[in-house]
């Protein structure tokens, strides 16, 4: 309807419109949609914050003749704690992608799923905490140098959005309705992408 | 694509009861975007005290603040001492930067116009803007408080460098709080690229095709990607910096003979890299207003609109490979200092163009000397005189020179009031009857035009030929060099006209609070144009459009004898069909 | 009112007391010129349409801006700046900072070397000695006082103890950043002599704007002179037991 008048835009009033998408049809996948370009978005940026980080690890170590850097105390590996935390990563990982699949035909399919993911980075973040311990323990703190400055950091920087991430799922389970449809590949997508800077880092700061 | 197919369909959803949703958390742009513009509003009268108390203390160097001097430096009895200018400098350019400038443009016009000018009842996430504008109150208050520590206020400069910037330089919190500020103010405007970006892609109305968007959505729309892209950078910079404060990590203290260490232009890279495209993410809105508006008041179409597109993103492109232009003197080799010359140089070109558009829009015109298209030729005026200065800071012979003295601080001043001086003033003329339903006074608006227009261009004009003389920049005393003693009579001479751009805003905030309860009710079209924000009431109701209109033609269909002909008036609704 | 601005910016340039700084000073003027002719032409386009193309009583031309002839306007624009101005000056500067800025004198016998310590907020200079080698007991080191010979390149090697610095000379149309844990190279022939400015052109704390040295040109006797008597004076000072003030590196070869 296009108002003839030019200096007024219609009758006034609110209008009661279609009300909220519901479920399958047409709706929802105008909606979907619109959370897959924001989501987007919003993982482009976070992962250009990670991008930076790297790059600035990649500069100090281009930098410094050896690696770690002279003087500084040597990192010790922790293989066991980094690789537990990995394969736990990638299992939740896992988990969300069958929950995301679940989800796609009835949103209360997805929840077993959520749950096991939910667990596996509750583990992650546990993980996370034991390498950073141990890593006190062994006399390396922020403090002590460059090598140990890039694991603490990107250490704890990862591990804040991986407690966004347990936060955000631990929010889908707990919510009573089911969540509108963008919310759950919203929430699986930001997953995965914490499990893939973490596989970066993983091999850029650990195995490298 | 169907046009059903390219937008959703857009519930009309009831407005909200209660005074809390309604007006404190409410997720309805319209409001969110007139939280933006009060809270920028508020900061740039806070920025722009502090400018002059940094005008004073230039002007005369050691002499008490006449009348508040004793309310603000009661240890030193009213004059500014060296910590204390160092903070004002600092804390003028971080509030003008994040918490003025962008809160205005892209928070306040952003998100008010923008709907409204693609034919969207909201933004794409609602609860998501809400979620943006408070992050930005909480960055605010945050930074309020870092005026109020134990140590002071942060006095890095806006910029921060380490080590200055690190447990080194600066002991206090206050500079742990800036960093903290500073990173949340991000937070911000992801959180609305995020918005815009997505609204723009998925929430055009039918038939409004990309190139069919007024200039104000396409340059909200790139800067928003500019946006997305990299203040996370800076992000990156403030975490470590962040890091380094507070954890003692390593990342920006220098290395030692006894204790290797990182380095300090490390962060210089990861904040130029944001701060090259951020200074392209503040000019973009004003541009894009600018554009939209040269046309509506010379009642013709915008010159070369693709053209003019094509090179905002040329310009976009570019504006991420540039930023090594700030650090020729850190010992940059040859190479790199060659390929940021030239890389530099070359943002001319597509500069120029957008100049010939705006001159060949006014061209032959039927020009209607308004206060909003004063304030927008102002803006092209001044932004000309700004962008030419750019050149002389491209080329890294001249810049080793004019590096760090005031034609730096002529230049961006040139540039960056053109786009919130003159830019936010065109745009809050322009649309303060769209947003709060009355007009403001045109005789005051053209004098506080003239005023600001002139203060504007002596003030930072002469500033170009103080740095030309070889001022330095951030200098609590420039006479403490022989070499400058000659320039004060000059610093005073821009003081003065910085004191009398000040005393004119008045003239604004009196227009502005009288016109919101005394101005004469605007009608839905007062300007006579054809985009889709004024196709509905001032101010629009809750959800904007009664029904989401169809758009025919382009935004700047003005002029047509066609039209004229067959409906009589000169201009085109973008949501009425072309004559036959 | 072009010429206008570029005479009221020429005088303003301090004097230039550099065997280089006529390049630099010759970019500057044509950057003046070039960009006060754009923006005046710029300017008087503008000017010209507000004088004639305003009001309601006159028609405006309905024009998209897509005929030939507007592209044709643009390119034209667009490629007088970029030839015009962009272009010239790019070649012009690249080949002075080839043959000056960035072409350091690290095989010249003649170049005269010292190295610089800045800090919270003041310059130390280093200078070798006799036996032309740093951080060695016969170092001359003096605060905020540079002396030079005229004539002969000037190459400094400079870091910071604390915070960036800039080390700026006005009257050489030169500057380099000073940075903690990096040491940066600068060179330039005095070719007058006299007493002139050195500036500090980075934020570096409250006290940045009194960092300020004083560069002291000198013909080869009167260097000679007061080198003899810095000699001597840091024969009398030199204190092997303190460490912090063998401040000085081997001279860092060219990269």
């Amino acid at each position: 309807m296009i108002a003839a008048d030019v200096a007024g835009a219609g009758p006034a009033g609110v209008r009661a419109g279609q009300g909220p998408a519901g479920v399958g049809g047409e709706d929802e996948g105008a909606a979907r949609a619109t959370v897959t370009v924001g989501m987007t978005v919003a993982l482009a940026a976070i992962a250009m914050t990670f991008a930076a980080l790297l790059l600035a690890y990649a500069i100090v170590r281009v930098q410094s003749p050896v690696w770690p850097p002279a003087g500084e105390l040597a990192l010790p590996p922790l293989w066991g704690l980094r690789l537990a935390a990995t394969v736990v990563a990638v299992g939740g990982s896992g988990a969300m992608h069958a929950a995301a699949r679940a989800g796609r035909l009835r949103p209360r399919a997805a929840r077993p799923a959520l749950g096991a993911a939910t667990a596996a980075g509750i583990a992650f973040l546990l993980l996370q905490l034991f390498s950073l311990r141990a890593l006190g323990g062994a006399g390396v703190h922020p403090a002590s140098g460059l090598a140990a400055s890039v694991v603490y950091a990107l250490t704890a920087f990862h591990g804040l959005h991986a407690l966004v991430a347990v936060l955000l799922s631990l929010g889908l389970l707990a919510a009573r309705r089911p969540a509108r449809p963008g919310r759950l590949l919203a929430v699986v997508a930001f997953w995965h992408l914490v499990t893939a800077v973490w596989l970066i880092v993983f091999g850029a700061v650990f195995v490298a | 694509m169907s046009d059903e197919d390219q937008t959703q369909k857009q519930p009309s959803l009831e407005a909200h009861q209660t005074f809390w949703r309604r007006a404190v958390f409410s997720t309805d742009h319209k409001v969110i975007g007139r939280q933006f513009l009060w809270l920028g509003l508020v900061f740039l009268a806070v920025a722009g005290t502090l400018a002059m108390l940094i005008r004073w203390q230039l002007a005369h160097p050691g002499a008490p603040v006449p009348v508040v001097g004793g309310l603000l430096f009661p240890a030193t009895g009213g004059v500014v001492s060296p910590a204390a200018y160092t903070a004002l400098f600092t804390m003028h350019g971080t509030i003008m930067i994040f918490f003025a400038l962008t809160p205005i443009l892209i928070g306040g016009f952003g998100n008010f116009c923008l709907p409204l000018l693609i034919g969207a009842r909201d933004m794409a996430f609602p609860v998501l803007n809400m979620l943006s504008f408070w992050t930005m109150f909480v960055a605010t208050a945050i930074l309020t408080a870092s005026f109020f520590t134990p140590l002071g206020p942060p006095a890095a400069g806006w910029t921060s460098y380490p080590t200055l910037s690190t447990a080194v330089g600066a002991p206090g919190v206050a500079q742990t709080l800036w960093v903290l500020a500073i990173y949340l103010n991000g937070a911000s405007s992801v959180m609305g690229a995020v918005n815009y970006i997505t609204t723009v892609i998925r929430f055009r109305a039918p038939g409004m095709t990309f190139f069919r968007m007024p200039l104000t959505v396409w340059e909200l729309w790139l800067a928003s990607i500019l946006n997305a892209l990299f203040v996370p950078v800076l992000a990156a910079g403030a975490v470590l910096l962040f890091f380094d404060r507070v954890f003692g990590t390593r990342f920006f203290i220098a290395g030692s003979a006894i204790k290797p260490g990182g380095d300090p232009v490390l962060y210089q890279h990861l904040f130029w890299i944001f701060g090259h495209p951020e200074v392209y993410i503040l000019i973009l809105p004003a541009w894009g207003i600018a554009g939209d508006l040269l046309s509506f008041f010379s009642r013709k179409p915008a010159y070369g609109y693709k053209v003019t597109v094509g090179a905002l993103i040329a310009i976009v492109v570019l504006s991420g490979v540039v930023y090594g232009h700030h650090m020729f003197v850190t010992g940059m080799s040859p190479l790199l200092g060659e390929g940021f010359m030239v890389l530099t140089m070359l943002i001319s070109v597509p500069s120029v163009i957008l100049g010939v558009g705006w001159l060949g829009t006014v061209w032959r015109g039927s020009i209607r000397l308004t206060t909003p298209m004063l304030f927008a030729l102002g803006l092209v005026t001044v932004f000309g005189l700004g962008g030419f200065t750019g050149l002389f800071l491209a080329d890294v012979l001249s810049d080793v020179y004019l590096h760090d003295t005031f034609f730096v601080v002529g230049h961006f001043h040139l540039t960056m009031s053109a786009a919130v001086l003159l830019g936010a003033f065109a745009a809050i003329y322009f649309w303060f009857p769209k947003m709060f339903g009355r007009m403001m006074n045109e005789a005051l608006g053209k004098l506080h035009f003239a005023l600001t227009l002139v203060t504007v261009i002596v003030t930072f004009g002469l500033q170009l030929v103080l740095g030309y003389a070889g001022m330095q920049r951030r200098l609590v005393d420039p006479s403490a060099y022989a070499f400058l003693r000659p320039l004060m009579p000059l610093n005073r001479v821009v003081s003065q006209a910085a004191f009398v751009m000040g005393a004119a805003q008045v003239l604004f905030v009196v227009n502005f609070f009288y016109s919101l309860f005394r101005g004469p009710k605007a009608s839905a079209n007062p300007w006579q144009v054809g985009t889709l924000d004024w196709t509905v009431p001032s101010p629009p109701p809750h959800h904007n459009f009664d029904d989401i209109p169809r758009v025919f033609v382009g935004p700047h269909e003005l002029g047509n004898p066609a039209v004229k002909a067959a409906r009589g008036v000169d201009f085109q609704r973008q949501d009425e069909e072309p004559p036959a | 009112m072009t010429f206008a601005v570029a005479l009221t910016l020429f005088p303003a340039l301090p004097r230039d007391a550099s065997a280089q700084g006529h390049g630099i000073d010759a970019v500057l003027g044509y950057l003046t010129i070039t960009t006060a002719v754009a923006f005046g032409v710029m300017l008087l386009i503008l000017l010209v349409a507000l004088a004639l193309h305003r009001g309601r009583d006159r028609v405006a031309h309905y024009t998209h801006g897509t005929r030939p002839r507007d592209r044709v306007a643009a390119i034209v624009a667009g490629a007088a700046v970029l030839f015009g101005i962009d272009a010239v000056a790019v070649v012009r500067s690249a080949s002075a900072l080839r043959s000056g800025f960035w072409r350091y004198p690290d095989g010249d016998p003649r170049a005269y070397r010292v190295e610089v310590t800045a800090q919270q907020w003041a310059w130390n200079f280093r200078y070798p000695g006799a036996d032309g080698v740093f951080n060695t007991p016969d170092d001359v080191v003096t605060l905020n006082e540079l002396r030079v010979p005229v004539g002969r390149p000037v190459y400094l090697q400079l870091t910071s103890k604390d915070v960036v610095h800039s080390f700026y000379l006005p009257n050489f149309r030169t500057k380099i950043d000073a940075i903690p844990g990096t040491v940066t190279r600068l060179w330039f022939e005095p070719k007058e002599t006299g007493t002139f400015e050195i500036a500090c052109a980075q934020h570096c704390g409250a006290w940045h704007y009194k960092m300020r040295a004083e560069l002291t040109a000198l013909t080869e006797d009167e260097l000679g002179r007061w080198q003899g008597r810095a000699a001597a004076d840091a024969a009398l000072r030199y204190d092997a037991a303190d460490r912090e003030a063998h401040d000085g590196w081997p001279w860092m070869p060219a990269p």
